[in-house]
């Protein structure tokens, strides 16, 4: 009897325990392993409506604009200055500036060096960004015609202004790198499984100018002149043709437009150089400019900002978001904070040691006009003055360096009477030495944390036909030109017409107006200026000192000098970036020279 | 109450056990009838106890070729018929078997001693047990009393040195983070290697290995194995690439309560303190320094010199000459005063020592029971565990930031027959964690995670550099955070001057400022619950049986930090009467605020599995066989796409052997992850083995000389599923849709508000439909030998192992893609070989003495074959070709020892501002600069290659001493990313720099000259063999010294079964040539240079077993 029931109950577990064996093993496999709930977007998704593909516009557009600036903390406008030499190098131990960075090293390409030509440190915005950025505007092109609920003629203006963003892209590495490779849609993944397909290899300048002009001319054709308030910052006819006229100046100056190249690149120097000097680039650039100028006052309303009131007027056109002189701006409205923002641009409320490292050098400062037009003295390397001295001359200086500086026990122009813009306010532990600490894109912020960095104003296009008027020999047009920039900071007009001093006197206009804006950089080496190496980027790099030669103090300063600071490295190499070196050894890239 | 049938037989489970065990009366009593009526026998009845005399239950006795069998009871009791010429054959698992002859006695009382041997020769392996003389798999075992030996936290630090193939590095000595990364038989892959931990036969999560196993009390622990080759880890498939080790904890075995109770208590210090370079050698350096400055050009830091009277105060510690004290308007007394008082300014501290010179305390307790019937044995525990930290100046007033670990534990493993051919073992464990640590912030105060070591070691170190002098410290018990006055000033004289201060001449940077910088607490729950159904089948087929199994493991932790309010204060030396310190403040720093929720970490994994297994003897011929089903599901809050991550398996094993003479075993896993696609989820993983045990051969049977010889190898095929927290690799281009960080914002606004934010729509990921697991092909070959009748063993093995399918993120698809997450491709390949020793021997002199000596050898050495790298214009840049982790750097060749080597010296693209006494690097590559294409690959990763120990054990009468050494060659650290590495505040930096003087008369110059204000040059400081260095060390890891009382008459007096008191240490001597402080089981890679001490340890301990 026992053994029946034992016998059963035996079996009982047995082949309850053989179907749980089997069950687990078979039936709940789908239940056990699991997907994601609700499956993951694809590009269908993306494009089956209106709204989605609008956040895909505005995805490209954040990738696109924030070529070169603070999208990820790493790198900023105010970089762009440190390396041109007019600003310091961020530090924290006083003397190592040279030491940390590009400036003692030069560039390298490989990615532990802090080069904009590689993937790391401030390689973040480096080469590769580009085509991430490009795919992003070319997915949106592409695919903007399967969306149901969206009129064909917007989808033409979508894809007006994805070819526009692209075009932008590529005026920036043309002005970087020279030739490189030209992509004209996005590739379809089946490329992983041929390489070849996505080795483009880079294409001589002029085809890569050439892409730039014509993408350019078919945005502007669609593009509006103004877009609604609400969609202020996209891409506008006036943006198209800025984009195409600063490609054609950079093409027309004289790194480029050469007969020979900086560096002998053999077989391959169409890559970097036309290969002849032709006087027609200027021109070609002037009529780019001027038609930009044109439909920017014209259809586009915009102006240049003048109402008598330097200080104002060159505050407002470079820092209030939305004013009238701007042609496009990056419209990132975070605050430093978020990584993502301004983060490394100086603003009081949100200090950073980056920015606030970022202090005027001595080259830079002595490009500044005081405010009657006429040039300051300051001390020489070795000589001191009293630190009253510096006050009294701070303040004699034109309304531009007041804008964008903040001297040692001042009170920062731009922001008058409000006390966290004192600088006892805000004296932070980087870099007490230079001339002042930045606050250019603050004027009149308050505890504002961000801004709309200005890609393009319309004054850099006054800026460019004066010095394509000027090349071209004619003087009283250039000067018409400049003086439009160099009066509104309430300077008296210029009246050299030697075309050589004029070239100078322009080229000292553009530092001075665009410091901070990204442009001093790739002028100095496009204008192959003689002075590069020589105390400007490479040679002995001055900054002002203070207390015999030490730092600035909060407060109690007692005389001020003027010292070197660091030997800057400069090598003709980095008369253009360097591509990196892991993407070099993927076998498609051609260095450029001297790497 | 479960009906189990319809039939007339109608019974109910409750019921049923009560006539099973009744049947098994009747059977005996059946069983004894019959021989008795077969033979005129003797009733022979006895008792069987153990080595301290408790009664052993479940004893078997027999009858010598018979059938004749019974088992002792709970009291030891037996009795059984027998012949007078009958031998009585006692056996019990774990005790050597006992044979007396019946002859005329009626009583036979018998002591069974446990077998050492024996219980070693049960060796865990995965989903079973097998013989150690069949095993034919790579597997090592670690006995639990011998893990014990070390006292120290965590199972992880205990495991290192204790068999081949497992090497460690630890990264901090803090309590709470001082657990060890562990890796067999070295590193394969490029992703995850870390091994799979396996505790009670359940499977630890990849993601959380060694939460679990950490928090264990090592008392619990029987034996931990460690599989090492393809057959032995085939059977966990996908998990079992990089090895796996089984930690089996103490099972109950029938017999009165057997309690053991052990306490430890002891201290830690640093096992080595980085020496600091006093003021004046630092300040007399430092002006050294500045004057080369200024004389190449670079005058910036001339107002930091310190002058020759200030030299003077810092080596007499005194603020004032004999002649300032004499000009100052004071009478004799207050003269006299002041020219006795040690300085407020110009002070001089090691500060590392002054942080790290503590003394932290440790405590265990452990108390066990253990015992049964033969229905239901049990076995349980309460553990406790605590130690503070070496960190010193924790306490002011009223703070307390004194970092403490603590532990309580709880483990009950029941194994209950609740009816013949069914057990139910049941585990329950638990276990309570409590972590402070101090200072839970970054440098810059904002709250970072407690294992975030490089962030909170950075905010406590990161001041040191600044120099000897930069602060008071604690003077009168009283944190001085400020000097009163203008740099410069009477009150505050070294102001300025005292330099390097970030910006900050006038504040005081107090290193010691450890209590205002708060304290983090952490508290976690481990639970792990398990219950397995053992059902013998023998009534289908003899040997066969099958099993179920669910288990759930929970770990839950929370915490906060709290930042104490403590006064902090300014202080000067009244000018009126500088023998006057006065304090100005007392300011309470911050409010006693807290921050919660911080810390916070669950997971929760379920486990199931079912199987059946087979073993049966024919003859000679033994079979076994193993086929079971897994499933488990691992549930994390942090897991990507918050899905619980899963993982199937199927698992067979087949063995065969003959005589135990041949062995073969096939085993073998089909596993399958939600991580890859559906149809390519489920993956197979064979693994084939074999031996011969040569000396079971008549040829070789009885020889006293080779008592034992065997020879195995395997082949296989493991997997590894670890691929860095990436999952669902296989879904097509993903988008994101409202990704905050990659939109926009349109919009008109002037700046008074911010425009609509439209959040972005960017392509996430691209996917990779065929996106599998990591596949390692394993072979391994082992010669067993034993000599001497076993007294001299031998064991050698030679592994290789080649894993392919790596997941890499191919760097040779062009840039013009375009796609921002670069696809992953299973295109990676490493191979890794290796070969481990083992050599002991094993004596007995007399009956009291008796000593060992064991060692092992362990070499693994990986090479990357392919890892889709796009290739440098020179080979030695890519990694390919090389071994993972292999760090690359310049070759450094002397020092530029004048101007002549100096002006001829290649351009530097790292750094050019060179001066004499700067390194001098080769041009690798000729082409007159240095650069990256210098670096070639320098020295060693920082897990070593070799690493070996040896244990050397005696014991005479009641005294035993057993010690175990350990170290390793082959390994790197490199010193230049330690932070004082090349700074001017290490002595031994400050004191072998480069001088003139001291090549000109040649003296030996270990480091470069410090040509930049903080130390050396950056030109100087770029990683080259001058920083790498080699962590080759041999170490006495621990050592033990005990006395057990033998004198059970007393012991029984005092009701106690046995007494061992002892005396340990963890770390005692290191023989290095690495940098003081640095300790070489600890690796450069983590830290950032920034260094909590590992710890020596000193232990007294009891057992006391009743």
């Amino acid at each position: 009897m026992i053994n029946t029931i034992q016998r059963y109950w035996q079996k009982a577990l047995f082949a309850s325990m053989s179907m749980v064996v089997l069950g687990s093993s078979i039936s709940c496999q789908k239940d056990f392993l699991q997907v994601p709930p609700g499956g993951s977007p694809t590009v269908d998704t993306v494009f089956n409506q209106s709204s989605n593909a609008y956040n895909a516009i505005a995805g490209a557009y954040f990738a696109s604009l924030r070529q070169g600036l603070n999208w990820n903390g790493y790198y900023s406008p105010s970089t762009d200055d440190q390396l041109a030499g007019s600003q310091a190098f961020w530090v924290q131990i006083p003397g190592s500036v040279a030491a940390v960075s590009i400036l003692g090293g030069g560039f390298t390409p490989n990615s532990n060096s802090q080069d904009m030509g590689s993937n790391g440190g401030y390689g973040n915005d480096g080469y590769t960004d580009n085509f991430q950025a490009i795919r992003k505007a070319y997915l949106v092109k592409e695919n903007i015609g399967r969306v149901p609920d969206m009129s064909d003629a917007d989808k033409k203006i979508v894809q007006a202004e994805m070819q526009a963003l692209v075009a932008y892209r590529y005026t920036q590495m043309f002005i970087m790198y020279g030739g490189v490779p030209i992509i004209s849609k996005s590739f379809p993944l089946t490329s992983l499984n041929n390489l070849e397909e996505l080795a483009i290899q880079r294409a001589p300048i002029k085809n890569v100018l050439d892409s730039i002009v014509s993408w350019c001319d078919q945005s502007a054709a669609i593009l509006p002149s103004r877009w609604a308030d609400n969609s202020l910052g996209r891409m506008t006819k006036s943006a198209a043709l800025a984009i195409k006229a600063k490609a054609l100046l950079y093409a027309a100056r004289p790194l480029f437009n050469n007969a020979t190249p900086y560096l002998q690149l053999g077989a391959n120097n169409a890559l970097i150089c036309f290969g002849n000097n032709d006087p027609q680039r200027w021109s070609v650039a002037l009529a780019a400019s001027e038609a930009l100028i044109k439909e920017a006052e014209g259809a586009g309303g915009l102006h240049i900002i003048n109402t008598g009131n330097p200080l104002a007027d060159y505050g407002t056109a470079t820092s209030t978001p939305s004013n009238r002189e701007v042609i496009l701006a990056f419209k990132q409205q975070v605050p430093s904070s978020g990584g993502a923002g301004p983060y490394n641009i100086f603003n009081v409320v949100n200090y950073h040691y980056q920015a606030n490292g970022a202090v005027l050098s001595s080259s830079m400062l002595e490009n500044y006009y005081k405010a009657d037009g006429t040039e300051q003295s300051w001390p020489g390397v070795g000589q001191t003055a009293p630190f009253s001295e510096y006050l009294t001359k701070f303040k004699q200086m034109e309304p531009r360096m007041r804008a964008d500086f903040n001297g040692w026990e001042m009170q920062a122009d731009n922001n008058p009477g409000d006390p966290i813009w004192h600088m006892n306010e805000h004296y932070k532990d980087v870099n007490h030495f230079g001339a002042g600490q930045p606050t250019k894109f603050y004027y009149n912020a308050g505890r504002r944390e961000w801004f709309d960095f200005p890609i393009f104003r319309l004054a850099a296009y006054y800026l460019s036909s004066a010095e394509a008027y000027n090349e071209m020999g004619q003087p009283v047009e250039a000067l018409s030109r400049l003086n439009v920039i160099h009066q509104r900071a309430g300077l008296p007009a210029v009246t050299e017409t030697n075309k050589d001093k004029l070239r100078k006197i322009i080229q000292r206009e553009w530092a001075i107006e665009f410091i901070q804006e990204k442009y001093r950089f790739n002028d100095l080496k496009h204008w192959k200026d003689s002075q590069i190496d020589k105390g400007i980027i490479g040679g002995p790099i001055r900054f002002l000192v203070f207390n015999n030669g030490g730092d600035a103090l909060p407060s109690g300063n007692t005389n001020f000098g003027n010292a070197v600071r660091y030997n800057g490295f400069w090598h003709p190499r980095q008369l253009l970036n360097p591509f990196p070196q892991g993407e070099v050894n993927k076998g498609y890239l051609i260095q450029n020279p001297g790497y | 109450m479960i009906c189990l049938s319809t039939d007339s037989h109608s019974t109910c489970l409750e019921r049923s056990t009560v006539h099973f065990s009744k049947k098994v009366a009747f059977l005996g009593i059946f069983m004894a009838s019959i021989t008795c009526m077969a033979h005129a026998q003797t009733r022979i009845s006895g008792n069987v106890v153990d080595e301290q005399r408790r009664p052993l239950t479940g004893v078997n006795v027999s009858v010598k070729n018979s059938n004749n069998v019974t088992l002792t009871n709970a009291t030891g009791d037996y009795s059984i018929k027998a012949l007078p010429t009958d031998t009585l054959i006692y056996t019990f698992v774990g005790y050597l078997p006992q044979r007396r002859v019946v002859g005329e006695l009626k009583a036979i009382n018998i002591q069974l001693y446990k077998d050492n041997i024996q219980m070693e020769q049960v060796v865990v392996v995965g989903y079973g047990r097998q013989k150690q003389p069949t095993v034919t798999g790579s597997v090592s075992v670690v006995a639990g009393k011998d893990l014990v030996q070390t006292p120290v936290a965590n199972v992880s630090n205990m495991l290192v040195g204790m068999a081949p193939g497992i090497t460690g590095i630890q990264n901090s000595g803090e309590p709470g983070q001082n657990a060890t990364t562990l890796r067999i038989r070295g590193i394969s892959t490029l992703n995850g290697a870390n091994p799979l931990v396996v505790i009670d036969g359940v499977q630890q999560p990849a993601e959380n290995p060694f939460t679990m196993l950490n928090a264990i009390d090592a008392n619990d622990i029987e034996n931990v194995s460690i599989l090492k080759d393809a057959s032995a880890t085939a059977v966990y498939g996908i998990r079992g690439a990089n090895g796996v080790i089984i930690v089996s904890t103490k099972r109950g075995r029938s017999g009165r309560p057997a309690f053991s109770f052990s306490a430890n208590t002891g201290f830690t210090r640093a096992t080595s303190l980085m020496g600091m370079t006093n003021s004046h050698d630092f300040a007399s350096s430092r002006n050294e320094s500045i004057r080369k400055l200024d004389a190449s050009g670079n005058g910036v830091y001339n107002n930091m010199l310190f002058s020759e009277d200030e030299l003077w105060k810092f080596k007499n510690n005194r603020d004032y000459t004999a002649a300032e004290i004499a000009a100052m308007p004071l009478n004799e007394q207050q003269k006299q005063q002041l020219q006795n008082s040690p300085a407020l300014y110009y002070t001089s501290h090691d500060w590392y020592k002054e942080l790290f010179n503590g003394t932290g305390r440790q405590n265990q307790y452990n108390l066990n029971v253990s015992g049964g019937s033969e229905r239901f044995k049990y076995a349980s525990s309460i553990g406790y565990f605590d130690q503070t930290s070496i960190l010193n100046y924790t306490k002011i007033a009223g703070a307390d930031v004194d970092p403490k670990f603590s532990r309580y534990t709880f483990r009950n493993n029941f194994d209950i027959e609740v009816a013949k051919n069914l057990e139910i073992s049941v585990n329950i464990s638990g276990q309570f964690l409590k972590n402070k640590i101090a200072n839970p912030k970054s440098d810059n105060f904002s709250n970072v995670q407690g294992s975030d070591l490089a962030s909170r070691y950075q905010a406590i170190l990161l001041n040191l550099k600044h120099g000897p002098f930069i602060s008071p410290g604690i003077v009168d018990g009283r944190i001085v955070l400020n000097f009163l006055g203008a740099d410069g000033s009477a009150t505050n004289p070294i102001g300025t001057i005292r330099g390097g201060n970030g910006g900050f001449p006038s504040q005081v940077i107090n290193p010691l400022n450890l209590v205002t910088r708060g304290y983090g607490v952490t508290q976690g729950t481990n639970l792990s619950a398990q219950t397995v159904l053992k059902h013998k089948m023998d009534y289908l087929t003899r040997g066969l049986k099958s099993h179920f199994t669910v288990a759930y493991d929970d770990n839950y932790a929370k915490g906060y930090t709290v930042t104490p309010g403590v006064p902090t204060y300014s202080a000067y030396r009244n000018p009126q009467n500088p023998t006057e310190i006065v304090y100005i403040g007392g300011m309470v720093s911050t409010d006693n605020s807290l921050t919660d929720y911080l810390f916070n970490s669950s997971f929760r994994k379920m486990y199931y599995e079912a199987g059946v297994d087979y073993n049966r003897d024919f003859g000679k011929h033994n079979l076994s066989g193993l086929l079971l089903a897994n499933a488990q599901k691992y549930i994390d809050n942090n897991l990507a796409f918050n899905t619980p991550s899963g993982l199937m398996s199927l698992v067979g094993r087949a063995t065969y052997n003959y005589a135990e003479r041949y062995l073969a075993e096939l085993n073998m896993a089909y596993n399958g992850t939600e991580q890859f696609a559906p149809g390519n989820r489920f993956g197979f993983f064979p693994a084939f083995s074999a031996g011969w045990i040569i000396s079971k051969e008549s040829f070789l049977r009885d020889n006293s000389f080779l008592s034992f010889a065997k020879i195995r190898a395997s082949y296989g095929e493991v997997g590894n599923d670890q691929i860095g927290g990436m999952r669902y690799l296989y879904l097509a281009n993903s988008w994101n849709l409202g990704d905050q960080n990659n939109g926009y914002y349109f919009g008109n606004t002037d700046g008074s508000a911010t425009n609509p934010h439209i959040p972005g729509a960017i392509e996430s990921s691209v996917g990779n439909p065929v996106v599998t697991w990591e596949r390692a092909k394993k072979s391994n070959v082992q010669l067993d030998l034993k000599f001497f009748r076993d007294k001299l063993s031998f064991s050698g093995t030679y592994f290789n192992e080649k894993r392919s399918d790596i997941l890499v993120q191919p760097s040779i698809i062009p840039a013009n893609l375009g796609v921002a997450g670069t696809p992953v491709s299973n295109v990676g390949r490493v191979s890794n070989s290796g070969w481990e020793f083992e050599l002991g021997w094993d004596d007995k002199l007399t009956e009291d003495f008796t000593y060992f000596v064991k060692g092992n050898f362990s070499y693994a050495r990986n090479k990357i074959d392919y890892m889709a790298e796009a290739a440098f214009p020179y080979s030695w840049m890519n990694q390919t070709g090389y071994m993972i982790g292999q760090p690359k750097g310049l070759v450094a060749d002397g020092f530029y020892n004048n101007a002549t080597e100096l002006a001829n010296r290649p351009y530097n693209t790292f750094s050019n501002l060179v001066d004499v006494g700067d390194l001098r690097y080769k041009d690798i590559n000729g082409d007159g600069i240095i650069d990256n294409s210098d670096m070639i690959p320098i020295g060693y990763p920082s897990f070593p290659l070799i690493s070996y120990n040896f244990r050397l054990g005696v014991s005479y009468k009641g005294w035993d001493l057993n010690t175990l050494f350990i170290g390793t060659a082959k390994g790197s650290y490199d010193i230049s990313n330690t932070y004082y590495g090349g700074n001017r505040i290490v002595e031994e930096v400050n004191n072998g720099r480069w001088t003139q003087e001291k090549y000109e008369s040649g003296q030996e110059i270990l480091y470069p000259a410090l040509n930049a204000i903080d130390g050396v040059s950056q030109a100087s400081k770029v990683r080259s063999t001058f920083w790498l260095r080699s962590t080759d060390f041999l170490r006495l890891k621990n050592a033990s010294v005990g006395y057990t009382i033998r004198d059970n008459k007393l012991l029984q007096r005092v009701g106690l079964s046995s007494v061992r008191v002892y005396a340990s240490g963890n770390n005692l001597v290191t023989w290095t040539k690495l940098v003081k402080g640095i300790d070489p089981e600890s690796t450069s890679q983590n830290s950032n240079g920034y260094i909590f001490p590992l710890v020596r340890t000193y232990n007294l301990g009891v057992n006391i077993s009743f």
